[in-house]
């Protein structure tokens, strides 16, 4: 197993790792164990089989809810690694029940909650298995990009992940030493910070460390921009998740992308064999793999012409093998370059094949339409007309009733309220298209004010000359925070290369920077100014100042340190790539963390409260 | 000290034994039993001494035999298994006094008054000042000795006994919500009175954490009365809150519509009372369950347009019902050729429109499956209809229908004239060409070109035309905007000999027309 300790805050991942072991040790005999579906993908990240083999376990089974658990004959307990929820402990509860001669150990990721002790009290089950309390913490996705790997729909609620995103920055700062200036904007990241400083009280306050990677840290709230996530982003990377879905960094392409990938390789007489075995098989995606590494974050446009002369540079470099006069320099080349030519030929054709797939399907959905109505929304052009007969269309033809939920919620909160007649005819629509059980969806949205009826105060500061009043109540609206952010580019500004991006709004095709991006840029440019943040979201603003550096001061680049930006709530794809561009830019680094990466329609599904549709 | 002055050698060249005299033991032979003999009189008076003294306050009713200064200590592990939280005892009971005074208690202590540090003390001072080697030394400093000891062991003594007084009263609410956050035993049934349990749930929401906040909700719903409870919530909307989250997870639909309704979220309530009725597993249950919300929850004012939609989904269930009793014995080509899959009862109305499209086209408008009656029981539009109809009637082929349901009623009778007379602006061209040629349906030549040359804008028209073949239509676009290279690059698509193909290049022949 790699080592954790030279990677970007690999101690994190080691600590997680040892503490592990360490309770595995605790339990003692052979052991199976059987894990929470929606940990495996993490936990693979923290200890692989050979490590678990040699403390003692004898099987890892992802955790069933439809059937017996089968396990291998030679262990004497088992072991449960579960997320803790009071789904899941109801799970384990009759799986403990039924089998009542196991010994069994229960693993609670994070910690053992409230409802789950009260649901083992219930059934009788308190006392009857060993209980443990182990933190996921940080997992590494890339070497600037960390999540929680929260589910999202833990995140929206109101139980939520406050109390996992707080111990996740206690355990870095224990480690790393305390980070000098913090800055916080939104109720969820006050309330997180809040929840930090107690345990700085129950576990120890983190000391200031000369080594500590970070100078600053940006905590942020999801709630205080839905729309990034609304718009539709046009980054490689985030278009896949969209498609596909990445999860934990891997993903696993639809059986279109593999038939494509199939008859190529045929073609080209690749070794059959070793393309099967790959099938329907996770793909890794991150910066080991070349051609990832250079598209995942290009705009979709700039993607087709890298990847074609990629394919020229391959070929040319394929060419040079039937040059060579002398044998020995066949067999340098054979040695050293055949090997890496082949996987980055291999990479090339199944991002070539996964590119299509995705542009196949948007162009399924009329996606360049939609594009230019999200747009014309952003810029607050749109009539909302034209929005209400292109969701018409798109509900005629059956398209997922979640994109356009998307749309019309951003429609709806760029305009502070849709009028009442329009937003009916649709509601009624939607009921028509998709089913009476998307009522309570609707209902779930209007209640959110996602998706809500202008009343007649507002819809006389709609108008795009007054948008800027603020409302006396309540976090800032949309068009306020655009206008005092500048999120949308002048008719004038607009750029159109997204080769060679030098702005973060290229992402949504330069129509619209994500706010929690503009804020760190503000930031970095001009410093932190509390009382103009305040005004801007009208709503909870604190910063913490740990070193003699005054936090209102720019952030230095000649400082060699990173900046952490701390998603409460989930981050999406397009963000990270708006904030890699920044601090690619500025030459500062940064280091993203989130409790999630959000994938756009369960975001939605999540805000509708959607347990079953 | 007398024998020791007595070996005191004033000469200077015996001083050497003075220095190194008390350690030299063997000299001293003689005097050893007897300085140990006063040591251990001197301790055994100063313990007795020590324990008479402090026994006194705390225990009145003077017992004659004191007991060894051991026993005190022996008395500990009773006291340990005497404690019993209620809540949660296993980790606690391993709890020793040592432990209670262990450093890491947070300086806000349930005891203040007590001093923690002379705890420690005791055990620094022990082993060095107090031990028996060098117990002899000052009379004073015996006497200071003793007087600390006697001190600290009081103390001690009193703060064992208010622990032990205490052990069953509840401890500062703080300190509860603090062992809660840290996932540690706790006896939250000491909190009786409502006063009590108040602060305990407000210093639990000033926690945040929500768990903490659940359990502490917990805690008093099992023990107050529900009426009392519910006040509760009302008064601490985030305790409400979790309270409702929790019983979301936990599908307790009874107590979630109770709650929601006495926190006066009637709406949500509804909104419950309509999601359990979703996920009934059959339709009958289905409705008879939304008949029931009908009746109740969604009575609020505020659920108009929810109520209305209930109640259309009720009669298209009904409707459908209907429908699907009198096709069940249709035999009719139909539904042989294009066989049904699914049961038509429960779908959305869109689906319906379908499909009373696909099998009821040709009925009377009064038929109750016709489209048109769809149309009307479940307020549909036209372009809803049109397009419907139009997906339906290609999957036949049927063109002349299409034809139809494209032209305006009143212009039937001209019908089979050629003309811009169709009204194509419901379904805007984009999706109706699309349609037209869905499932690479071959749509009739004539009937598209008749439908691009209603489009206004002479580039859509051309895109569409080039898109879908309209050759002729193509042509007349390029000769009007004088462009033969376009057609030209046009030619190149067709299949060559084809009938587009030669018209296309008798177009370009064509000496009288004027390009570019």
């Amino acid at each position: 197993m790699e080592n954790f300790i030279d990677q970007p805050l690999g101690l994190v991942s080691e600590m997680t790792r040892r503490e592990f072991v360490h309770i595995l040790e605790t339990i003692s005999g052979t052991k199976d164990l059987v894990v929470d579906r929606t940990l495996l993908r993490a936990f693979d990240r923290i200890a692989n089989m050979s490590l678990l083999k040699q403390h003692g376990v004898a099987g890892v089974i992802p955790l069933r809810t439809d059937g017996p658990i089968l396990t291998t004959s030679e262990a004497q307990k088992r072991i449960y690694l579960v997320r803790s929820s009071l789904q899941m402990a109801k799970t384990l509860c009759s799986l403990i029940r039924s089998e009542p001669n196991l010994s069994c150990a229960v693993i609670w990721v994070d910690r053992m909650l409230a409802s789950c002790s009260k649901e083992f009290e219930l059934h009788g089950v308190s006392g009857l298995v060993e209980e443990y309390d182990w933190s996921l913490s940080l997992v590494t996705i890339e070497s600037d990009l960390f999540s929680l790997e929260i589910p999202l729909h833990l995140s929206t609620s109101s139980t939520g992940d406050i109390f996992t995103a707080a111990n996740s920055l206690w355990q870095f700062q224990s480690l790393y030493g305390q980070i000098p200036t913090v800055y916080g904007i939104g109720e969820r990241s006050d309330e997180v910070w809040r929840v930090l400083r107690r345990l700085y009280v129950e576990k120890g306050e983190p000391r200031a460390s000369p080594d500590q990677p970070v100078s600053h840290l940006f905590v942020l709230d999801r709630a205080l921009d839905n729309a990034s996530v609304f718009l539709t982003a046009l980054t490689y990377e985030s278009m896949l998740h969209d498609t596909f879905g990445i999860s934990c960094g891997k993903v696993t392409f639809s059986g279109d992308v593999e038939e494509r990938l199939k008859r190529t390789t045929g073609e080209n007489g690749i070794n059959e064999v070793e393309n099967k075995t790959s099938k329907s098989k996770p793909v890794l995606l991150d910066n080991n793999d070349a051609v990832f590494s250079a598209v995942r974050n290009s705009h979709m446009t700039a993607v087709f012409p890298f990847l074609s002369s990629k394919a020229k540079e391959i070929q040319n470099n394929y060419g040079k093998g039937t040059s060579f006069d002398q044998v020995s320099d066949m067999k340098l080349f054979v040695s050293n370059e055949l090997k890496s030519l082949k996987l980055q030929h291999r990479q090339l054709e199944t991002h070539i094949c996964a590119c299509e797939v995705v542009l196949e399907r948007t162009a399924m959905v009329n996606a360049s339409e939609r594009l230019e109505i999200e747009q014309a929304i952003i810029a607050n052009t749109a009539d909302l007309n034209t929005v209400f007969e292109y969701a018409e269309n798109c509900m005629l033809m059956d398209h997922s009733p979640w994109q356009i939920l998307l749309l019309i919620c951003l429609a709806s909160m760029m305009n502070n309220g849709l009028p009442g007649k329009l937003l009916n005819s649709f509601k009624e629509s939607f009921i028509s298209s998709y089913g009476i059980a998307f009522l309570s969806v609707l209902n779930t949205l209007s209640k959110k004010k996602l998706l809500m009826t202008r009343s007649i105060l507002s819809s006389s500061t709609s108008l795009p000359n007054v948008i800027g009043v603020q409302p006396h109540e309540g976090n800032s609206t949309l068009p306020f925070i655009v206008k005092r952010l500048s999120l949308v580019p002048a008719a004038t500004e607009f750029v159109n290369d997204f080769k060679n991006p030098q702005k973060m709004n290229y992402v949504f095709s330069g129509a619209y920077t994500p706010v929690m991006c503009q804020v760190v840029a503000d930031v970095m440019m001009q410093g932190f100014n509390i009382t103009d943040l305040k005004k801007t979201f009208n709503g909870k603003v604190f910063v913490e100042e740990n070193s003699f550096v005054p936090a209102e001061r720019r952030p230095d680049s000649r400082m060699r340190k990173a900046i952490m930006v701390f998603f409460c709530g989930g981050v999406t794809y397009a963000e990270i790539a708006a904030l890699r561009l920044l601090a690619q830019l500025n030459s500062f680094r940064i280091i993203i963390v989130a409790t999630n990466i959000i994938h756009r329609e369960t975001y939605i599904k999540c805000l509708g409260d959607v347990s079953q549709l | 000290m007398n024998a020791r002055n007595q070996f005191n050698f004033p000469d200077e060249e015996d001083q050497y034994w003075n220095e190194n005299g008390s350690t030299n033991s063997s000299f001293f032979d003689d005097r050893r039993p007897n300085e140990l003999l006063a040591k251990h009189e001197l301790t055994r008076m100063a313990m007795d001494n020590l324990f008479e003294d402090v026994r006194t306050p705390c225990e009145p009713s003077t017992s004659k035999q004191p007991p060894p200064p051991l026993q005190s200590m022996q008395t500990t592990p009773t006291w340990k298994n005497n404690v019993v939280f209620t809540a949660g005892a296993t980790k606690s009971a391993t709890t020793t006094p040592l432990k209670m005074e262990a450093p890491r208690l947070p300086p806000k202590a349930p005891f203040p008054d007590i001093g923690l540090k002379p705890a420690a003390s005791v055990v620094s001072i022990a082993p060095s000042e107090c031990s028996v080697s060098s117990f002899p030394s000052d009379a004073q400093q015996q006497e200071i000795d003793y007087n600390r000891l006697k001190n600290e062991h009081r103390k001690l003594q009193r703060h064992f006994e208010m622990i032990r007084a205490e052990r069953y009263k509840a401890p500062d609410v703080r300190e509860t919500t603090r062992r809660l956050f840290m996932n540690e035993p706790v006896a939250l049934d000491l909190y009786k009175s409502k006063a009590e349990k108040l602060a305990l749930l407000d210093a639990a929401i000033e926690m945040i954490d929500g768990n903490v906040i659940l359990a502490v909700v917990f805690f008093i719903q099992r023990t107050v009365s529900e009426s009392i409870f519910r006040e509760i919530l009302l008064q601490k909307p985030k305790a409400a809150e979790q309270y409702i989250q929790y019983l979301k997870d936990a599908k307790n639909v009874d107590e979630l519509m109770t709650t929601m309704c006495a926190l006066g979220r009637t709406t949500e309530a509804a909104m419950v009372e309509f999601n359990v009725a979703m996920e009934a597993k059959t339709v009958t249950q289905k409705v008879i369950l939304l008949k029931k919300a009908l009746g109740s929850t969604f009575l609020d004012p505020n659920l108009q347009m929810e109520r209305e939609q209930v109640r259309r989904y009720l009669d298209l269930v009904e409707r459908q019902t209907q429908i699907e009793v009198t096709d069940s014995q249709d035999k009719s080509k139909l539904f042989t050729d294009y066989p049904k899959n699914a049961s038509l009862i429960g779908q959305p109305a869109i689906h319906t429109l379908y499909y009373s499209c696909l099998y009821h086209h040709d009925d009377p408008t009064t038929a109750q499956a016709s489209p048109q009656a769809i149309k009307d029981l479940c307020h549909l539009n036209d372009k809803q209809l049109t397009w419907m109809s139009i997906q339906t009637l290609v999957k036949q082929n049927r063109w002349l229908d299409i034809e139809k349901a494209l032209c305006p009623r009143s212009l039937i009778p001209n019908l089979g004239k050629t003309g811009g007379y169709l009204k194509a602006n419901v379904v805007p061209m984009v999706h109706l060409l699309r349609l037209l040629h869905l499932d690479k349906a071959q749509p009739p030549k004539d009937l598209v070109c008749r439908l691009l040359r209603t489009l206004p804008n002479m580039n859509d028209k051309l895109r569409f035309a080039e898109k879908y073949m309209a050759t002729e239509v193509v042509i007349e676009c390029t000769q009007q905007q004088k462009d033969r290279t376009r057609l030209e690059a046009y030619l190149k698509k067709l299949t060559p000999h084809s009938s587009d193909h030669y018209k296309t290049l008798a177009a370009l022949n064509n000496s009288n027309a004027k390009w570019k």
